[in-house]
């Protein structure tokens, strides 16, 4: 079953309002949805018997700091393929997005698919699909860990890869390295780079 | 840390669980894993694998360095299949680049043959190793021994096309960076013919088929196949729960439809299906299959037609159209998949590794319930972690 297919199915069920277009169709299809549908539409994809996604491969997001390039890519896909589905674009101003990509699998028809939603930096929720597979645990965990997306419904979304005091989410463009460790823990304070550094303190540490 | 107190009606006796540390350095680990281990006397209640303790931004790091000096943190990765995962990287960046034909790489046939057997060797010398620290996990010494001496000859092999003897940055994107040396087929041959298929006999005498290790691995850690599909498992894992699936036949990625060879499944001979014993056969099996494809490889292998052929299609710089894929190949751990996304410049924009271990190891907690704790490092040892690639 091509991609096309699967979106018309989709597009039957949830209505356009929740499914998008096709994005970069030329490289590896991916079918855009809105954050809201993303656990109805994990369901359905794995219930339908003809479609039964039944593995989750991978789960990945992305930081996409500048989406001015993403309307002037959309409409040449349209004007490849058919009518443009949907007018009322999101505006070419460049907005801080992230993006949290699904590939999934059939095991029983030996096909694949991408899903693809985009969530605002500010309000980064999508809803948790461990209810459907429950491999996006770690995944989900991960992508809170390193691009600080909140999957609602998540059990247990704490920070897997990096300690749970961390500050930041370190694969987001505009992360900022920390100079210190934790700055509010003074026992672990480690002086900053700079010329400022606070030479009274350490022998008064020292004596004690 | 106590809950759960329980007091006996009779005796008046409190029963409390437990909760014990095991790791992050503990032998049994295989690195610096901690498992939180919730205990009712010598039973398990549960296992919580903790883990991040190697973690090395190997996803951050990526996305400063241009393609190709990426690949020596992919050989971090998974640092027992480095060549594995140099091919998978590979093959993802060349599916990228493949999809405009000003930057399409047109590979010679030698260098997929060389890719191939390179790979499938380093399959094997993972599958060694795995066999020798899981019985050694479970009290044998002698096994973890031998198998190390062979291979220590796939090391040496290894040496001698790469230089390196663990982390090679062979495979590069567009090639390899060097033809094999003169005589290394007849090497690779002779070394499976007299050294490898004999102790592999030897192997299935000292413990596949021994009584006290079947005694130990079956019937522990069952995992089902429906089980196993909704956690992600993958490779021996998965086809130990008895789904024959492996991306080498499946879903053929380099010359690998070209190949006649089997996909080892678990049949539960001794116990249930998907079993520790299941999951040791079928890696047990996967090495007489990786002798069988590396056999065809060199047979079918052309000849270098030009000096340096294997070197010629490698790029100057790496520069992949815009545009993001998602590409998979069979580890001997599993699904290595490579989520790359380029902006069109000479550094990756994002790269998501998505690692065998990380999703076989995620479904340790639901396994480990009600288990004995002997049985826990027992499991542990047959889901085969790294954890260079589960921390990445």
């Amino acid at each position: 079953m091509t991609t096309e297919d699967i979106r018309d199915r989709l597009i039957e069920e949830f209505g356009e309002e929740s499914i998008f277009a096709i994005l970069q169709t030329e490289i590896e299809p991916e079918i855009e949805i809105a954050a809201g549908a993303v656990l109805d539409a994990a369901q359905f994809l794995k219930g339908q018997g003809d479609l039964s996604f039944d593995v989750l491969m991978c789960l990945s997001a992305l930081d996409v700091p500048t989406l001015a390039k993403k309307p002037k890519r959309k409409p040449k896909i349209d004007d490849e393929s058919e009518a443009p589905p949907q007018e009322a674009e999101p505006e070419p101003e460049p907005i801080h997005q992230l993006a949290v990509v699904y590939h999934l699998f059939s095991v029983v028809h030996k096909h694949r698919l991408a899903l693809k939603t985009f969530v605002a930096v500010d309000e980064p929720h999508v809803p948790s699909v461990i209810a459907v597979w429950p491999a996006a645990d770690w995944h989900e965990r991960e992508a809170f860990d390193m691009m600080g997306i909140q999957f609602d419904g998540h059990p247990f979304l704490k920070r897997i890869l990096l300690p749970d005091d961390w500050e930041g989410h370190p694969l987001r463009k505009d992360y900022e390295t920390q100079e210190t460790y934790d700055v509010n823990d003074e026992a672990i304070l480690v002086p900053k780079h700079t010329t400022a550094t606070p030479e009274p303190v350490a022998p008064a540490t020292a004596d004690e | 840390m106590i809950s759960n107190v329980t007091t006996d009606s009779r005796t008046g006796l409190e029963t409390r669980e437990m909760v014990l540390n095991m790791g992050p350095q503990h032998p049994s680990t295989h690195g610096v894993l901690r498992l939180e281990v919730v205990t009712d006397g010598e039973l398990v209640v549960k296992a919580i694998p903790h883990i991040g303790y190697l973690h090395r931004c190997f996803e951050k790091h990526a996305e400063a360095l241009s393609y190709q000096t990426v690949i020596p943190y992919v050989d971090r990765l998974d640092y027992l299949a480095s060549m594995n995962n140099d091919l998978g990287y590979a093959i993802a960046v060349e599916t990228l680049m493949g999809k405009s034909e000003k930057t399409k790489i047109e590979l010679s046939d030698r260098v997929e043959y060389i890719r191939v057997v390179v790979a499938e060797l380093n399959r094997i010398a993972s599958h060694l190793m795995l066999l020798g620290t899981f019985t050694m996990d479970l009290g044998a010494i002698t096994p973890f021994t031998w198998l190390f001496r062979d291979r220590e000859y796939i090391l040496d092999l290894f040496e001698e096309v790469s230089g390196a003897r663990l982390l090679y940055n062979y495979i590069r994107v567009g090639g390899v960076s060097y033809d094999f040396p003169p005589g290394f087929e007849k090497k690779i041959t002779d070394f499976i013919d007299e050294t490898l298929e004999p102790h592999m006999a030897e192997c299935d005498d000292l413990i596949t088929f021994n009584k006290i290790f079947i005694e130990r691995a079956a019937d522990v850690g069952v995992v089902s196949s429906e089980e196993a599909l909704a956690w992600a498992l993958s490779g021996p894992m998965l086809r130990g729960s008895g789904v024959g699936f492996d991306l080498r036949k499946d879903d053929p990625y380099s010359v690998y439809d070209r190949f006649d060879f089997e996909v080892a499944v678990g049949d539960g001979r001794y116990g249930p299906i998907g079993s520790c014993w299941d999951r040791y056969y079928v890696r047990r099996l996967e090495i007489d299959e990786s002798i069988k494809i590396i056999r065809q490889a060199l047979e079918q292998m052309p000849d270098a037609t030009e000096p340096d052929e294997v070197r010629s299609a490698i790029p100057k710089t790496v520069r992949p159209p815009e545009g993001e894929v998602y590409v998979r190949t069979e580890n001997p751990r599993g699904e290595l998949g490579f989520f790359v996304r380029s902006d069109g410049s000479a550094n990756p924009f994002r790269i998501k590794g998505r690692s065998p271990c990380f999703c076989n190891l995620s479904i340790m907690e639901r396994l480990s319930e009600g288990c004995l704790i002997a049985d826990l490092i027992t499991i542990l040892g047959s889901v085969d972690i790294v954890l260079g690639e589960v921390d990445r």
